[in-house]
């Protein structure tokens, strides 16, 4: 055995062991990173505008980053149009129900819910993939639908509840039947 | 106090060990290194170059048509063990072996083929080029091979959306540590918690969730984004689309 194979041997038991604690570690922090994602997610209060667009440039950058895998790589390329499309379905349902918003809501459960479903099917695909099924696109075209009403749910919301807090300022807003 | 800043460097330093070694073995074999090689034609000059192929990562999706051929070196050579021997041993006895079988060897050595569902011409193949048998069995370097690509996808995701999500607490939150401490009260001690907030680490959190320049962004942000909404849904707009939603309310009911 040669000097390379040697080093490459002591390298990989570190890289074993490494690889190992991150594992435990990735295992062990994707519950509070869930904690802090549902809450940020859906509280009301403070700067909203500014938390969900950083918000929803994680969720973007997740989503896209993890779909985008080698191992995934028999889904094809209308990951990008589904997202987009469920972007704008996920910006214009809140803006055209705006009847449904409610402003005096602290948090928002209906983002809070969709922020679940994308977290459940994320762990979900993961946990196919770990076990080695090869293939799952049903569930990443899912992820990414989810993805996209997300990020353009929570958009829309707060586009809504604007323009609702605008309405509800005026004082004409009262009469309209 | 100590023991929890020791405590907090090394899983960190082993977090961001991990995030890279994660990040680097999947790039390997899956990007190469493209190589332009010494083809030159005169004009009108026509040349036939046949090349004889095989595919390294056997849990990859077959080609597309639209997909693009090129042609590379690979560091799969110096990496994957066991790899150079098949292929020196095929392009020294070409026509002892069939491609079929040297493709079957090439793909027991990702580590995810078991030796005994080889047939034997393929054994055969492998235990004439490695001079063992089984030869990956228990080999550190294709298990951790094995390891990255099950596992380096999910620690990458994992690890990454924690960041994320803890950045984004302290950016964003009103009172950033509270939210903090709660996500991670079931797996740390209510002592260690106090420790913590007192640590240079809670004081660093609150003073950036404090900071005056960021308040400033957040605060600026959200006045842009509401002019712009409120431009949008400007008077007769918004009784237009007040009046939509009514009408399609009562539609719908």
């Amino acid at each position: 055995m040669g000097f390379a194979e040697v080093y490459k041997y002591i390298l990989s038991y570190f890289g074993i062991g490494f690889l190992g604690i991150g594992i435990l570690l990735s295992i062990g922090l994707i519950i509070p990173a869930c904690y802090w994602l549902f809450t940020s997610v859906s509280i009301n209060k403070g700067a909203v505008v500014f938390r969900r667009i950083l918000l929803m440039l994680v969720i973007m950058y997740i989503s896209f980053s993890y779909v985008r895998a080698p191992s995934f790589y028999e889904i094809g390329g209308w990951w990008k149009t589904t997202f987009w499309t469920a972007v704008v379905v996920g910006f214009l349902v809140p803006v055209f129900r705006i009847d449904i918003i409610r402003l005096d809501r602290k948090q928002d459960r209906a983002i809070a819910v969709i922020s679940g479903l994308w977290w459940i099917l994320l762990i979900f695909s993961e946990a196919l993939l770990v076990s080695g099924v090869p293939y799952q696109a049903f569930i990443l075209y899912l992820f990414i639908a989810v993805a996209g009403i997300l990020c353009g749910g929570m958009i829309g919301t707060t586009v809504a509840q604007t323009a609702k807090r605008k309405m509800s300022e005026s004082p004409e807003a009262t009469t309209i039947k | 106090m100590w023991i929890a800043i020791s405590a907090i460097t090394f899983f960190g330093v082993i977090a961001i060990i991990s995030l890279v070694v994660s990040w680097g073995v999947l790039a390997k074999p899956m990007q190469y290194k493209k190589v332009v090689p010494d083809i030159r034609l005169n004009p009108g000059e026509r040349k036939v170059f046949e090349f004889e192929s095989f595919c390294l990562d056997h849990h990859r999706g077959g080609p597309r048509s639209a997909d693009a051929y090129s042609l590379m070196s690979t560091p799969a050579i110096k990496l994957r063990p066991y790899l150079r021997d098949i292929f020196d041993e095929y392009l020294s006895h070409p026509s002892r072996w069939k491609q079929g079988d040297v493709q079957q060897a090439v793909w027991y050595t990702e580590g995810n083929s078991r030796w005994d569902s080889l047939t034997p011409e393929q054994r055969m193949l492998i235990k004439t080029a490695t001079g063992k048998e089984d030869p990956v069995a228990g080999h550190p370097v294709i298990f951790l091979s094995r390891m990255a690509s099950g596992f380096g996808v999910v620690v990458r995701t994992n690890l990454t959306l924690a960041l994320l999500a803890f950045c984004l607490v302290v950016l964003t939150m009103t009172s950033p540590w509270a939210v903090i401490e709660r996500g991670i009260s079931w797996m740390v001690s209510p002592r260690l918690l106090q420790k913590l907030a007192q640590s240079r680490l809670g004081q660093t959190v609150n003073t950036v969730a404090e900071n005056k320049e960021l308040n400033r962004v957040r605060i600026h942000l959200d006045v842009l984004f509401t002019n712009l909404v409120f431009r949008i849904f400007s008077r007769k707009r918004s009784w237009g689309l007040l009046k939509f939603t009514n009408i399609f309310f009562r539609i719908s009911e």
